[in-house]
């Protein structure tokens, strides 16, 4: 009987850990779950911005340059979903590598007039993230701390990520440690 | 009666043997024909894009190597408003962009230095990143550009998780003949694995046309 609820135990954790890992949808990767690195940054329009603001709820945090290729695919699908998530539980935070506001701003109007990115002007906050490239998204969570990395550019208006996007947006796990 | 059989036979066989097993036969010679022209015009276009954008390619990995002019590599950092000093010396080295798929389904790790460029038997030392940070305070380039340049770089070290791609340059001095690159990746999470080699010959730094 003993032998027997321990093989179901170990079958029924079997099952969590694979369910939870087929859970993320394709180049999700959990992180060990570091604290993000604080910032202030000004956005295009020169407004400031202290990251310390998100705390209580999930961030997408997502850097990216106008020279890079993948950002170039990528960034339509974040403006596809930029309004899905307007002051909800996920905030959005779009963050510009080293790049001129004229860059920046020619760039945005033509492929993603909706977002309103900040502007990390000099790199440093890029690379204190230390991104394993260019573009690179985080998803940060309600406490600050690195949850999830996303491989490369995604399409984020694709179901599967929409899916994840909304279960960050609705998630309650953290509601009663705020 | 054997010969009538036969004959019989004939009547009976004539339209498949010497009619429709000719039409099925020659249906099939000529689909292999086309075929094979088809395989064989693939196979041929195959070699001349893989000698023109130089791909290596396994079940393990993806490599693709793509040369820009020392024009194009001006212009791109032109582009992105580089002075004219930075961009002088950008122009004065070749630039190996590399892009890296890894196919498998284990780690494999990018550790640029023990990567080798080699020309008659000469190691070409890699332009890293102290070498361009020397360069830059040399012309006081400003932080955003040290920044926008280290980011166009191939990470100096790093894994790649399975099905993950990077891509990158690696600058070195300009070189007027053809050089070989050896490509080594360790594999494995803590690479512990077998580490996967690939060469690359007759790697060139593209000239301009005018030049």
């Amino acid at each position: 009987m003993k032998i027997l609820s321990g093989v179901l135990i170990s079958l029924l954790i079997l099952m969590n850990q694979a369910m939870a890992g087929n859970g993320l949808p394709k180049g999700i990767i959990v992180q060990d779950g570091r604290s993000a690195a604080p910032f202030n940054l000004k956005d295009i329009d020169g407004e400031a911005y202290d990251f310390a603001q998100t705390k209580g709820k999930w961030v997408f945090v997502h850097f990216w340059a106008t020279w890079c290729g993948p950002c170039r695919k990528e960034i339509p699908t974040i403006q596809a979903i930029v309004k899905k998530f307007e002051n909800s539980n996920l905030e959005i935070v779009i963050i510009n590598t080293a790049e001129s506001e004229d860059a920046v701003f020619n760039f945005l109007g033509l492929l993603a007039p909706d977002i309103n990115p900040l502007m990390d002007a000099d790199g440093l906050v890029t690379e204190k993230w230390q991104p394993r490239g260019l573009p690179a998204t985080y998803f940060v969570d309600p406490t600050g701390k690195i949850r999830y990395l996303a491989l490369g550019g995604r399409p984020w208006n694709k179901d599967v990520y929409l899916e994840f996007l909304n279960g960050l947006k609705n998630d309650t796990t953290y509601k009663a440690k705020k | 009666m054997s010969l009538n059989l036969y004959n019989l036979n004939i009547k009976y066989k004539l339209p498949i043997h010497n009619f429709l097993i000719p039409v099925i036969m020659k249906k099939i010679i000529r689909r292999v024909l086309i075929c094979s022209l088809g395989l064989f015009a693939t196979a041929l276009q195959a070699k001349e894009q893989a000698q023109d954008k130089m791909i290596y390619q396994d079940d393990d990995v993806y490599l693709r190597f793509i040369q820009l002019t020392p024009h194009q590599i001006g212009s791109f950092y032109e582009g992105r408003e580089f002075k004219k000093a930075a961009v002088d010396k950008l122009t004065a080295s070749c630039y190996v962009t590399v892009i890296i798929k890894n196919r498998s389904d284990d780690f494999l790790w990018i550790d640029i230095a023990k990567w080798e460029f080699i020309q008659n038997g000469r190691k070409i030392i890699q332009q890293d990143r102290t070498y361009w940070n020397k360069q830059w305070d040399e012309i006081n380039l400003k932080q955003a550009h040290r920044s926008t340049f280290n980011w166009t770089l191939m990470p100096a070290e790093r894994n790649l998780y399975p099905h993950e791609d990077v891509g990158g340059r690696i600058p070195i001095p300009m070189q007027t003949k053809p050089f070989t690159v050896v490509l080594n990746f360790p594999t494995g999470e803590n690479k512990q694995g077998k580490t996967k080699t690939v060469k690359m010959e007759n790697v060139i730094c593209k000239l301009d046309d005018n030049k």
